[in-house]
């Protein structure tokens, strides 16, 4: 069973159960102010105000070798804290938040080297631009290609950074192919 | 070959910048644009019989939604 719990809202950590605590503390004595830093959506941080109605969480659960990755314990947390599911969804202070597990290396390196950055005055990790154009590019649909085009017309992306990210997880075909 | 007319030209370059200077605006504004979309989409959405849910915002959070 996974314990420790690595919580990362596209952008914003929470290392174990005391960080989702103190998350919680400050959710409550701040709760006038509707979006912290449980509400992020990375690519918004980088591009123009996109249409979305749910927030996607990746979650690094620290499960031993041969254990079953489960998020019974995170929506336990959550329960606990009055948070209620509302089908695959939590609903935390009126948004939708789906959590989904890191589930490959891409996404837990995303979350390793997201960066430090301040929502109004609350600290918080954001997954890099690149990684984010990255993940586009391994999740392949549509959206995700349209996603990469505004990327690359709005965002500062690091070129190399990203050069580097792609050649590392095996996107250079898929970049090569969206990116004519 | 069909060209695009110079007038026309100037209403996508305006539609271009605009576009970036929203993508410029600090994250908090941002989410308060992502909820204007989200009102605007929800009654079109619903009548098409879709569940959503509109994120609820702090009226204070409200305060400086971008105009055009």
């Amino acid at each position: 069973m996974a314990r420790n719990i690595d919580l990362m809202v596209n952008s914003i950590k929470v290392d174990n159960e005391t960080d989702l605590a103190n998350f919680e503390r400050t959710g409550r004595q701040r709760r006038r102010r509707t979006l912290r830093h449980r509400r992020r959506d990375g690519a918004t941080f980088y591009v123009e105000p996109l249409l979305t109605f749910d927030l996607d969480v990746f979650v690094v659960l620290s499960a031993n070798v041969g254990d079953l990755i489960s998020l019974a314990p995170l929506y336990e947390a959550l329960r606990t804290r009055g948070y209620a599911e509302e089908g695959e969804c939590v609903l935390v202070e009126g948004v939708p938040v789906q959590f989904l597990p890191a589930y490959n290396a891409l996404l837990e390196e995303a979350l390793r080297e997201a960066t430090e950055t301040l929502y109004e005055e609350v600290s918080t990790r954001v997954v890099r631009a690149e990684h984010l154009v990255a993940i586009c590019l391994q999740t392949g649909r549509d959206k995700d290609r349209e996603r990469v085009r505004i990327f690359r017309e709005q965002a500062e992306l690091d070129m190399n950074y990203l050069a580097d990210v792609i050649q590392r997880h095996g996107l250079e075909g898929k970049w090569k192919q969206w990116t004519p | 070959m069909d060209t695009v007319k110079p007038d026309i030209a100037r209403i996508f370059a305006a539609k271009e910048a605009r576009r970036h200077k929203l993508a410029a605006l600090p994250f908090p504004e941002k989410v308060r644009a992502v909820v204007c979309l989200q009102q605007m989409a929800a009654p079109l959405l619903r009548a098409r019989g879709k569940k959503v849910r509109v994120w609820t915002l702090d009226p204070q959070a409200t305060r400086s939604i971008p105009s055009r």
